[in-house]
């Protein structure tokens, strides 16, 4: 094998996906084993492409064995029913900032006693 | 009184659906993409019980995850990563348990759990490019399928193996390599 094509057939794989030859043109359009190459490559992306289309056909009951083990989803719930949340979290933070006052003026009172 | 005949559901309202946990409406989704989920999976993971069971596993995923779905992609394209991520995450179990059963298999001449060809048999109707792909290792097999049959650019690729951009541009280089050397031979047994 000549220096040259043992480069291109470096090259090739990258360059017969990208189906541009650029500077390696010149050598694998005068090149007979190059050439070949890099038909081959071209096959073969051809053919790859080609199973994007390709499905093999699920085992019979793939949905039922995943509709009978869904669990509930979190589904977020519509801000409407979410408003209500604010002043009872708003109320919820004043009685337990009020419960750790007392109980702070409590000790407090006690020390001073 | 004569019925007006039923609007099919589009894929649109059907994911707008199943965002709002309408389980009719994802069971559609999921009766629409079974084979294409189930597709990717057999190619990742080539044992078609492991896929199928790769595949259930990615709809529970998505299922649990719709409420986050944006829709700036397509479903398919959503489905499909969850695909791949639940199939790696099924092939590094799986390596664990093979490392622990590997004198079952030895008595078991055959299981067909690690036989590339048979896992390629009915995959499609290009048998030789399947099969070849079948006889990759999974990591570099993995690389070549997203890239090459599904478009995927380097970066995704990547992201989703858990891998630097250039191991995923390495592992791609040397898979076409060695699938067009494969694809080579299966011509040079025919002639």
């Amino acid at each position: 094998m000549r220096v040259l094509c043992s480069a291109v057939s470096v090259a090739l794989p990258s360059v017969a996906a990208s189906g541009e030859k650029g500077p390696l043109s010149f050598h694998i359009g005068s090149c007979d084993r190059c050439r070949g190459e890099a038909a081959s490559y071209a096959e073969m992306y051809r053919s790859l492409d080609a199973l994007n289309d390709a499905t093999v056909p699920a085992p019979g009951g793939l949905p039922q064995r995943v509709m009978s083990s869904l669990g509930p989803v979190a589904v977020p719930a519509p801000a409407g029913q979410r408003d209500h949340l604010v002043p009872v979290a708003a109320a919820a933070a004043i009685a337990t900032a009020a419960c750790g006052g007392a109980v702070l003026l409590r000790i407090y009172r006690q020390r001073a006693a | 009184m004569q019925r007006q005949p039923v609007e099919p559901l589009q894929p649109l309202d059907l994911v707008e659906r199943a965002r709002e946990g309408d389980r009719d409406a994802f069971g559609e989704l999921v009766r629409i993409h079974q084979h294409g989920v189930y597709t990717l999976a057999v190619r990742l993971v080539r044992d078609r019980d492991q896929a199928s069971d790769v595949a259930q596993d990615a709809f529970v995923r998505a299922w649990r995850a719709m409420p986050s779905f944006r829709g700036d992609a397509k479903f398919s394209t959503w489905i499909h990563r969850i695909t791949v991520n639940t199939a790696w995450t099924h092939r590094a179990k799986q390596k664990r348990v093979r490392l622990d059963s590997l004198d079952s298999l030895v008595e078991d001449p055959e299981s067909s759990a690690l036989d590339p060809i048979r896992a390629g048999e009915a995959a499609s109707a290009a048998p030789q490019i399947e099969d070849a792909l079948m006889g990759l290792s999974d990591s570099i097999r993995a690389v070549v399928v997203l890239k090459d049959v599904y478009d995927w650019s380097h970066v995704e690729i990547a992201d989703h193996l858990d891998i630097s951009v250039t191991a995923a541009k390495v592992r791609l280089h040397r898979g076409r390599k060695d699938l067009r050397a494969k694809l080579a031979g299966f011509e040079d047994g025919a002639s």
